[in-house]
Formats: structure tokens, sequence, C-alpha cells
């Protein structure tokens, strides 16, 4: 069973965020995507390195360059 | 550039959710190509694991890995009769696993574009077979 202060409780915390503005969550900052990182590759290992990794996935392996 | 592009737009973002991984290898092709020029929206999928490779060891590897495969190469796909294999894809299946060589490849292509439509049509079958 509830008590009343844990009642009276809520009923303040939820004015108090009516007040200001919205929900918690309402407040909180867009997510952002996350900044994809250049990494340096030295040898051939490391790439096969992370191929070994995800090992029982498609992979594709695309030879770029900038311009 | 423009092939990164596609593999964003066409593969990427067509296989949203799928276990599906792509490792973009950077390097100078071009005098005007540098490290500062790499533009991380025309690939920004987090599936994409990208590396600059300064001294172009991948594309001077690969190519020599890729001379059993030369079956393999894409429909579409140009001759390639350069040092250097750049502007391309090679494409490996869940199967693949990389000891002392690099695996067999389900296709590779150059360049991407030219390629782009057997790309395309096998990561599909990749996407199915996944699903299976």
């Amino acid at each position: 069973m509830i008590s009343a202060a844990v009642r009276s409780a809520a009923a303040a915390i939820a004015a108090a965020v009516v007040l200001m503005g919205g929900t918690p969550a309402a407040q909180a900052p867009p997510a952002t995507p996350l900044q994809a990182i250049l990494h340096s590759l030295e040898r051939v290992e490391e790439l096969q390195a992370a191929f070994r990794k995800d090992d029982g996935q498609t992979r594709i392996v695309l030879l770029l360059s900038p311009t | 550039m423009n092939g990164a592009r596609w593999v964003q737009q066409q593969i990427l973002d067509t296989y949203p959710r799928a276990a599906l991984k792509v490792y973009a290898v950077w390097y100078a092709m071009y005098p005007s190509d540098a490290r500062e020029r790499w533009r991380p929206s025309l690939l920004p999928d987090p599936r994409v694991e990208h590396w600059w490779d300064e001294r172009r060891v991948v594309g001077t590897r690969l190519l020599k890995e890729l001379a059993p495969y030369q079956a393999r190469r894409a429909p579409g796909s140009k001759e390639f009769r350069e040092e250097v294999l750049w502007d391309a894809y090679l494409l490996f299946d869940a199967r693949a696993t990389w000891g002392t060589s690099m695996p067999a490849p389900v296709s590779w292509g150059y360049t991407i574009l030219a390629a782009r439509e057997a790309l395309a049509r096998q990561v599909a079958e990749q996407m199915r077979r996944q699903r299976q």
C-alpha cells in the first residue's frame, strides 16, 4: 500500500517537472551520431585482426582515396 | 569517393540491422589526396571501420592476394593494371576466415561503381542466407 507521504512526494515531483517544462527525458539533449574515427594502419595484419574479430558476419573491404 | 557514398546509400542504408561489416581503407592516390581530406560523412554508418594507410600496404598486398581469384572479378568490373589496388571492393561471406593468406572473396570489383550491380546483387544474396 502506498503511503500518503509517498503519494505527496510523487505529486510534488510531478508538479516540479511540469513547472520545468516537461519530463526529465524531454530535457535531455538530443542524441548526436557517433563521430567516425580514422585509425592509422601500418600493417596488413591490423586489417586481418579486425577481419577475424568479425568472423561470422558478411564483410566488405573497400579500398578508397579521399578525393 | 562516389563509390563510398554508393556503398553507404545502397548497401548499408538498405540493410540497417544486418550483420554486415565494412573496412574502409583510405590512402592517397591523387596528388590532392591527404589524410586531412578524409570525410567521415561519406560513410557514417557505425558498422564501418575507417583506416588510413599511409604506405598503401593494403592495396599492394591485396592485389597480390587476389591473383588466384581473377575468376571472381565482378561482371562490369574494369581491367586493373596498376601496382596498388584502389577504388575497389572485396566481398567476403560470413564463413570466410583469414589465416595465413586472405580468404577467397565472394567477388571483388574495380571500380566500385563499375561493379556496383554485382556487389548489390551478391550482398542481397548474403543477406538472404543470413535470414535462413
